[in-house]
């Protein structure tokens, strides 16, 4: 069976920091594929040729127009994408407040960017479309080691049960390291790290019956 | 006579073991910690020792995966 092609995200920023910033940030925790572009006509081309799910475009690019120009531009043959505008600046000006609501902006956020602020606004965009997030693992074992339909369906299992420990372990980790618990006291964290770990008990423990096919085939 | 060891019982085997640690390992923190033997432990210490597991099962995890790759390569003809 096919793979359904995935949804699509376009950033647009001439910084090429920010860029890898974002899209390494985005490809770990999502199944999307993210274009980039610093220049904006060519920002309106991708968006006709993808048709992405969500932009974050940023106001001073390349290419002579502005973002705000590009997402006019955009609009009058997409009113469907949800757009994000990053700028640098501060304060969002009248002009600003005025175009967010003209051009049906989802938000705009301030540079510099942290995950804080824009991982939970792609987790609800791309909820909404039913794309949801995935945690940093290992490409599974595609198990086919040699042995009966049963022991390769038994390993399977087992391997599935361990992944699935290693998710909850890799977003706590990451979590922490992205900054994303910054808000939560260490009491807080502590508390969720016991949580872990009981879900982790009770995840070997649910094993214990595959253990015991596994003593039956032997 | 004793039993051959097939690739089959090599990956049971490495995967009940880690079952085991990882299991052992959380079940310590938790009975450690509702026993109350990291009273004297900062939310700092108890924190990083909560990372420190999570990394070790993580590792412990990717092991049997790189393992399993290993023996799918191996059975593939890859180097």
């Amino acid at each position: 069976m096919a793979d359904e092609p995935k949804q699509k995200i376009l950033i647009v920023d001439d910084e090429i920091v920010v860029v890898e910033y974002f899209k390494s940030a985005i490809m770990r925790r999502w199944p999307v594929e993210v274009l980039t572009t610093a220049n904006g006509p060519e920002a309106i081309r991708l968006v006709r040729d993808h048709n992405p799910v969500l932009i974050f475009m940023d106001i001073r690019i390349e290419g002579g127009m502005d973002g705000w120009e590009v997402i006019q531009k955009i609009r009058e043959f997409n009113d469907q994408v949800k757009i994000v505008v990053v700028t640098g600046n501060t304060f969002v000006s009248a002009e600003e407040s005025t175009a967010i609501k003209h051009h049906a902006l989802h938000s705009i956020l301030t540079k510099p960017v942290i995950l804080e602020d824009f991982l939970p606004l792609i987790r609800e965009i791309l909820d909404e479309k039913g794309v949801y997030q995935q945690f940093v693992v290992k490409p599974r074992a595609d198990v086919s080691v040699k042995g009966s339909p049963a022991a390769r369906a038994i390993i399977h299992s087992l391997n599935n049960r361990l992944n699935s420990i290693r998710l909850k372990c890799d977003r706590y980790v990451s979590d922490i390291r992205d900054g994303l618990t910054d808000g939560k006291s260490d009491k807080e964290l502590i508390d969720e790290s016991l949580f872990v770990c009981q879900f982790i008990i009770s995840e070997i423990d649910s094993a214990k019956g595959i253990l015991e096919d596994i003593r039956k085939l032997q | 006579m004793k039993k051959r060891e097939t690739k089959f019982d090599k990956v049971i085997h490495k995967t009940s073991n880690a079952h085991t640690c990882i299991r052992v390992r959380c079940e310590k923190f938790v009975s450690d910690f509702e026993e109350g033997f990291k009273k004297n432990k900062t939310d700092k210490e108890l924190l990083n020792e909560a990372l420190f597991i999570f990394k070790f099962i993580i590792d412990e995890i990717d092991k049997i995966n790189d393992y399993i790759n290993k023996i799918n390569d191996s059975r593939r003809g890859k180097s």
